[in-house]
């Protein structure tokens, strides 16, 4: 029996464990508590923090199990491949603090006190510089302002969230009510915005309510840490649709001619509008022809649309190739100065794309958000239509390439485009349907037969008007005369 | 100028003296189109072919293949162009001394002018904005087409050269232009000086410990180049434009531009010898990539690229030349207002120049298909000055012609 090693050895080795994994989680903590002294940022969840020590204290525990086998540095890439994300994380460099974390664990671990100071020093000064130059976190509401006469305080309350940095995004307005989607920076008090806006009416009769928009792919934060396997997906299902979530919307496209079938089209819309009340307008470029005066705007713009623009009806426009670039910046366009942007209606997501200039920064962006939208319905429109049978441009097969796959991979439901001076609806594909409406001031006849092909009609102008309710799509297109050309509905696929 | 040089070079790998071996079926295709600078124009009629015929597997292809060919494999080939035109700026070049290239260069800016206000007449007339940034495209000229067609009608005339001068000057002018229009990745300040500076560092201390080898060039300072392009946003195939003055060179003698060397001891010849295959290669690669447009996808963008190369350049050039002359400056010798035409005339087909230069403007897209459509139509250009030779009488449809021959004459 081989003899026992002295008592003494046995707490000097103690002494020496309980230093590695008390220094290990000194660490871990330290540089998970220490950063955010710096300056406003995205605040760590807890159990962010909690993981980043645990961390470090498992790296610690690996080492001292393995440090005396040949299997260490086995065991060290082992160890990076234990971590199994689930789930976002708010903050990307948090991913890279994990592995910073179980580094300093295992550089502890090895007896290497000194670097693993130094080391954890160094990542903290790297990323106090990293954090020192990030913008301020941002938080999305919905916003909404009741009072007697929510018109005439309009423009005050943006002018109020514009001084506090607050950006915001009219989604709805009555004479006694204004729906926001806003931004405020993380420095911002909600208390005090609420005041602001308060103060702004003299019989104090407004109301103000925030509406915190919740990211659900991000909450709740899972971070699943798996030793020798993969804990099951997180599923997150789409939020269930409600009865009264119904959107309703006008499309129009190639209408910026100022000429009298422009006239003719808005004058429908605005008959159409008295059954259907519509406030939103998806135009789908060649919103106006070249390069236009102020006056050109007046002509082709607000004259033809005075009345729908006077009832508060929102126009979103996308560009097409007559449009000029700087058109973005034309506030009736509501483009905020993209070239593309998105937003939301109720359960429905709006994207507008420029597909004159598809590069990889926009299609990396729309990407990004097709994958991190979560309402039922996805609405995408642009000017160049991958699907078309118009004779004079027809499908772009080359945007289709680019665009197609995303537009089926996250589930898009329905695109509108124009280009063909044309009405013409396809049947779904891939399970997708698209609109050609390009014929709401232009008009260029010529259909070229397709089995593609559900409606087209190329003798007059026309417009199209879409109700959402649920899980159900409708739509009627309605010609120059008031004709109802085509109409249908869409269901959710599997409904 | 680099597409003349390349073909000269590449007949002079055989021995003229030896009679020719006539190899059988693909070997001697392929070995007439790279002694041709045919690579582009087949891959140019492939692409053409496939997108028509195949749209979706063409342009999946195109998408797929578009970086790694017009950001990386185009290094080489716009690293021989700038090598080129360093040599011809040495001493024993034609660019040496001023008065050489004054008369060419001028009149590559009244072409550049010419093109550029028809271009952007055009657009505005048929309310395009949206295709104004494109006016660069009209800057280019396909040096290989201009050549060929210039050197079959007037042979060995200083026509050749003040063309390939003319050309050279005008693919410079657009690359001027677009640099700022780049919009290859995102730009991302600082970094990119830093990585510009090291590159350019690493260069010269190649170059100071007499590295004669041109991988070190290539592969260290390029590559360092070409990071700091592309960080930075602008396009990284231009990469070793900034480091070819660092490769030693040997001196040239006057007439080095129509002869061959092996390239012993000289990293740029080297360099050109060896790569000279792969951008041959990559030109193949270039116009399979980038010219599949489909037939029916011209538009404004099309015709303002063929109404601003065929006629306002040329006429610019003219008139560009007619400014210099007035000013007191001579024309080369045995140079005429009647072959001045013909060379405007032939210098209006932009082809791979202007291909490059639409792609590197627009990303993919229904106004980028509408300016390469135009960019391949205006390779009608040559046929164009073949009409004129014609009327005009020039070069090998003049009556003297037979059994006559002008020396070429580098320069006034």
């Amino acid at each position: 029996m081989p003899a026992l090693p002295p008592l003494d050895l046995y707490a000097a080795t103690l002494g020496r464990y309980l230093l590695i994994l008390f220094l290990a989680a000194s660490l871990g903590a330290a540089l998970s508590l220490l950063r955010p002294g710096r300056r406003e940022i995205v605040p760590r969840a807890p159990h962010v923090i909690q993981a980043q020590i645990l961390l470090a204290i498992v790296g610690a525990i690996i080492i001292v199990v393995v440090a005396e086998s040949l299997a260490r540095a086995f065991a060290i890439v082992g160890a990076a491949g234990l971590i199994r994300y689930r789930a976002r994380i708010g903050d990307p460099k948090d991913a890279g603090v994990m592995l910073v974390a179980l580094a300093l664990g295992l550089t502890v671990g090895s007896g290497l006190y000194g670097f693993a100071v130094i080391a954890c020093l160094f990542v903290i000064g790297v990323l106090w510089v990293l954090e020192s130059h990030e913008p301020p976190a941002r938080s999305r509401f919905e916003l909404t302002v009741g009072g007697h006469d929510t018109g005439k305080l309009r423009p005050d309350i943006e002018h109020a969230l514009e001084q506090k940095g607050v950006t915001y995004q009219l989604l709805g307005s009555s004479s006694h009510e204004l729906h926001y989607e806003v931004t405020v920076p993380f420095t911002e008090k909600i208390r005090k915005l609420t005041k602001l806006i308060c103060s702004l009416d003299d019989r104090h009769g407004t109301s103000v309510e925030w509406n915190i928009k919740k990211y659900k792919v991000i909450a709740p934060l899972v971070l699943v840490i798996a030793l020798f396997g993969a804990a099951p997906m997180a599923q997150v299902q789409p939020p269930a649709a409600t009865v009264l979530d119904t959107v309703r919307f006008a499309v129009i496209g190639d209408n910026g001619t100022g000429d009298r079938a422009q006239f003719d089209v808005a004058a429908q819309m605005v008959a159409a509008r008295a059954q259907f009340p519509f406030d939103l307008v998806l135009m789908v470029g060649d919103n106006l022809f070249g390069r236009p005066s102020a006056r050109d705007f007046a002509d082709g713009f607000e004259r033809p649309y005075k009345a729908l623009l006077d009832a508060g009806v929102r126009f979103q426009a996308v560009l097409g190739n007559h449009d000029a670039p700087e058109n973005r910046l034309f506030p009736g366009f509501n483009m905020g100065g993209e070239r593309y942007y998105t937003y939301t209606r109720g359960n429905v997501r709006f994207i507008g794309l420029d597909t004159n200039s598809l590069d990889a920064k926009q299609l990396a962006w729309f990407e990004n958000t097709l994958r991190t939208s979560l309402e039922r319905w996805k609405i995408v429109y642009f000017h160049h239509a991958i699907y078309s049978n118009g004779s004079r441009h027809g499908s772009d097969v080359e945007l289709r390439v680019r665009l197609e796959p995303l537009l089926v991979r996250y589930g898009v439901n329905v695109v509108f485009s124009g280009h063909d001076h044309i009405y013409e609806r396809l049947k779904p594909q891939k399970g997708i349907t698209y609109f050609v409406a390009g014929a709401s001031g232009k008009l260029r006849k010529g259909i070229t037969a397709s089995d593609q092909a559900a409606a087209s009609f190329d003798q007059d102008q026309s417009f199209v008007l879409v109700e959402i309710a649920g899980e159900q799509l409708t739509f009627r297109a309605i010609s120059r005369t008031g004709q109802l050309i085509d109409s249908g509905a869409i269901r959710q696929p599997g409904t | 100028m680099t597409t003349h040089a390349m073909h000269l070079r590449t007949s002079h790998t055989a021995p003229r003296h030896v009679s020719r071996v006539r190899r059988p079926g693909w070997n001697s295709i392929v070995r007439f189109a790279t002694d041709h600078c045919l690579m582009l124009p087949a891959g140019a009629v492939l692409a053409l072919v496939w997108a028509n015929v195949w749209s979706e597997s063409y342009f999946r292809m195109a998408a797929a293949l578009a970086f790694p060919v017009n950001e990386i494999a185009m290094v080489l080939f716009f690293g021989l162009i700038a090598q080129e035109i360093f040599e011809e700026v040495m001493p024993g070049g034609a660019l040496h001394q001023w008065r050489r290239w004054v008369v060419p260069i001028v009149a590559a800016a009244g072409g550049v002018a010419g093109a550029a206000l028809v271009y952007g007449a055009f657009v505005s007339w048929q309310l395009e904005p949206m295709l104004h940034d494109g006016w660069p495209v009209v800057a280019g000229i396909d040096i290989a087409f201009a050549y060929f067609i210039v050197k079959s009608i007037c042979r060995r005339h200083a026509a050749v050269s003040f063309l390939l001068l003319l050309a050279v000057a005008s693919n410079v002018f657009g690359i001027l232009a677009i640099a700022p229009q780049f919009v290859v990745g995102d730009r991302r300040a600082g970094g990119a000086a830093a990585l510009m500076a090291a590159a350019i560092g690493l260069a010269a201390v190649l170059r100071r410990f007499r590295v004669h080898a041109f991988w070190p060039y290539l592969f260290g300072a390029g590559g360092l180049s070409w990071l700091a392009l592309y960080v930075e946003g602008f396009h990284p195939g231009l990469a070793l434009v900034p480091i070819v003055p660092f490769l030693p060179h040997a001196r040239r003698r006057l007439g080095d531009f129509l002869a061959d060397t092996d390239g012993k001891g000289d990293s740029p010849r080297h360099f050109e010898h060896i790569w000279n295959a792969h951008v041959q290669v990559s030109l193949l690669l270039f116009g399979l990539v980038n010219a599949g447009v489909i037939l029916d996808g011209y538009g404004n963008g099309t015709w303002a690229t063929v109404l601003a190369s065929l006629g306002g350049r040329t006429i610019g050039i003219l008139a560009g030349v007619a400014a210099v002359v007035a000013l007191g400056l001579r024309l080369p010798a045995h140079l005429r207002w009647r072959e001045l035409t013909v060379v405007a005339l032939a210098a209006s087909s932009g082809f791979t120049f202007s291909l490059f230069f639409a792609t590197a403007i627009f990303p993919a897209g229904p106004l980028l298909a509408e300016l390469k459509l135009g960019a391949l139509l205006t390779g009608t250009g040559v046929l164009v000055a073949l009409g004129a030779a014609r009327l005009l009488h020039v070069g090998r449809f003049s009556p003297q012609a037979h059994g006559h021959v002008h020396v070429e004459h580098l320069g006034a």
